[in-house]
């Protein structure tokens, strides 16, 4: 089993290695620290994705892994670990965000609309299309249908969940009589703005700061709250809500995201940006 | 290069697309499921064209068109159809209709015409149904009422009646190999009802803190 435990110990050995690693470098090759170090962590991480790699086929095996290692912190930090790595908020942080969302866009016109991107994990782009006649009402919520011009993945189902419909009093009324299946550019950064100003007013009233594009942050927010409630058998359901009709798209959401990270990992192990090359 | 291989994926996806029966344009148009306000509309339409039976036939019993052209009520009140070693059981509330069914002289009898039917009047007419109810809706466009759908929909209803008990789903879908979640990758009622149990529990965390703050 890996948990956080085993991975941060991993982490550290990672570091130490490197540590390690530069000192020689730097008695034997004469490298500045700084030059050491940086070829010291290139050298490590690429010793570092085959063992991502063995984690996954122990994964496959049935071996339990909960945290993967994240591996060093390097100059290209975001090379390693932004790609998918969960950034989204701790649950309470998200939890406080939705009890004073209301309140936060009160003043906004577009402040229904941030309501149903934050609820129901859609793109701006989908928000902004979406028309009274996308809206088919259900007993457990409200079904969306996305237009397929302007969902990524084509044609798909957003989903608002009876009791957070019935908390933030969402109704098909919310939604536009008419829109365009394709909304212009301008409207999207409109949405996008007022939904970073909104951000801006919680961290003015809370004094905790929510980091990372506000647009990419609203779906895997929502999905790691919900998924707190869900047993393994349920993770079907989530990913339904992901709208991804692909199966691959969905084990990305069911394996914690393992296979993202590696396959992220794997590719900058293969091309690591040029000041991190050593054959220069 | 991005380009040439989201091509070739295409290139390989094509023919197991093509192999499902359905075009592209159904594919990026039509509801993937059958909303609720649907199913309700189809017993509605079903008992006025006088084919409750065979809807009951082909969702409640899930039989395929097949198997409901050359099915029968046995004396006992029993159901009995081609691939089914015992006659099937029946709910005594559905005998009327079943009975009803099996009664009429001029019966869809070939798989053909129940699919013509399926598509063409009953389609017709059920979406004619749900605009009455909610005319802002383009149901006629959206909605797809084929054999697979209501095997789709025969399916949920059957996973929510099982619940956990999987002998019972496989019996249901008569194949061994039946697997609820499998079946049900879209975003079906159990997903939806799943989704909502999780969405109560938050709801009623964001409740606790909105009191919290004072706020109404």
């Amino acid at each position: 089993m890996v948990d956080t435990e085993v991975a941060s110990r991993f982490d550290e050995c990672l570091v130490a290695d490197a540590a390690r690693h530069a000192t020689r470098l730097g008695e034997t090759d004469e490298l500045a620290p700084s030059a050491a170090s940086r070829v010291a962590a290139a050298y490590v991480m690429r010793g570092f994705q085959p063992f991502l790699g063995y984690l996954e086929r122990a994964e496959r095996q049935g071996a339990t892994i909960t945290t993967l290692p994240r591996g060093l912190a390097t100059p290209r930090r975001g090379a390693w670990q932004s790609a998918g790595d969960d950034r989204s908020p701790p649950p309470e942080t998200w939890r406080t965000f939705l009890a004073l969302l209301p309140e936060l866009v009160a003043d906004e016109a577009l402040g229904r609309l941030v309501i149903i991107q934050c609820l129901a994990g859609l793109r701006a782009n989908v928000v902004l299309a979406l028309d009274r006649s996308c809206v088919i009402e259900e007993p457990e919520g409200l079904v969306l249908f996305l237009p397929w011009q302007v969902n990524k993945v084509g044609r798909g189902l957003g989903f608002i969940p009876r009791h957070f419909a019935d908390l933030f009093g969402i109704e098909p009324s919310w939604f536009p009589p008419t829109a365009a299946p394709a909304p212009p550019e301008h409207a999207r950064r409109a949405l996008t703005a007022c939904l970073e100003r909104t951000y801006a007013r919680f961290t003015e009233r809370i004094g905790v700061p929510i980091v990372g594009t506000p647009a990419k942050l609203t779906r895997p927010a929502l999905f790691q709250l919900m998924r707190e409630h869900l047993t393994g058998r349920d993770r079907e359901a989530i990913t339904a809500h992901a709208g991804h009709t692909s199966p691959k798209m969905r084990a990305s959401y069911l394996q914690a995201r393992a296979e993202e990270i590696a396959r992220f990992r794997a590719r900058s192990t293969l091309r690591p940006p040029r000041s991190e090359r050593v054959d220069d | 290069m991005t380009r040439s291989i989201a091509k070739d994926e295409m290139r390989t996806t094509s023919p197991r697309r093509r192999a499902s029966g359905r075009s592209t344009k159904d594919r990026s148009t039509k509801l993937p499921y059958l909303p609720t306000a649907a199913q309700r509309a189809i017993w509605v339409v079903a008992a006025r064209h006088h084919t409750t039976g065979l809807m009951l036939l082909l969702t409640q019993y899930y039989l395929t068109p097949e198997q409901a052209c050359s099915a029968g009520l046995d004396d006992h009140g029993a159901l009995v159809a081609d691939g089914f070693a015992r006659p099937i059981l029946v709910d005594p509330l559905d005998l009327p209709a079943l009975g009803a069914w099996f009664a009429k002289t001029r019966r869809l009898k070939t798989p053909r015409s129940i699919a013509t039917y399926l598509a063409g009047r009953l389609r017709k007419d059920v979406s004619a149904e749900l605009r009455r109810v909610d005319p802002n809706i383009e149901w006629q466009a959206r909605l797809t009422l084929r054999i697979q759908v209501l095997r789709r929909w025969a399916r949920e209803v059957a996973v929510l009646d099982c619940g956990d008990e999987e002998a019972e789903y496989k019996e249901f879908c008569h194949d061994d190999e039946a697997d609820p979640i499998e079946h049900m990758r879209q975003l079906s009622a159990r997903s939806r009802r799943v989704l909502d149990d999780a969405a109560a529990v938050e709801a009623k965390c964001i409740a606790t803190i909105r009191a919290q703050l004072g706020l109404p």
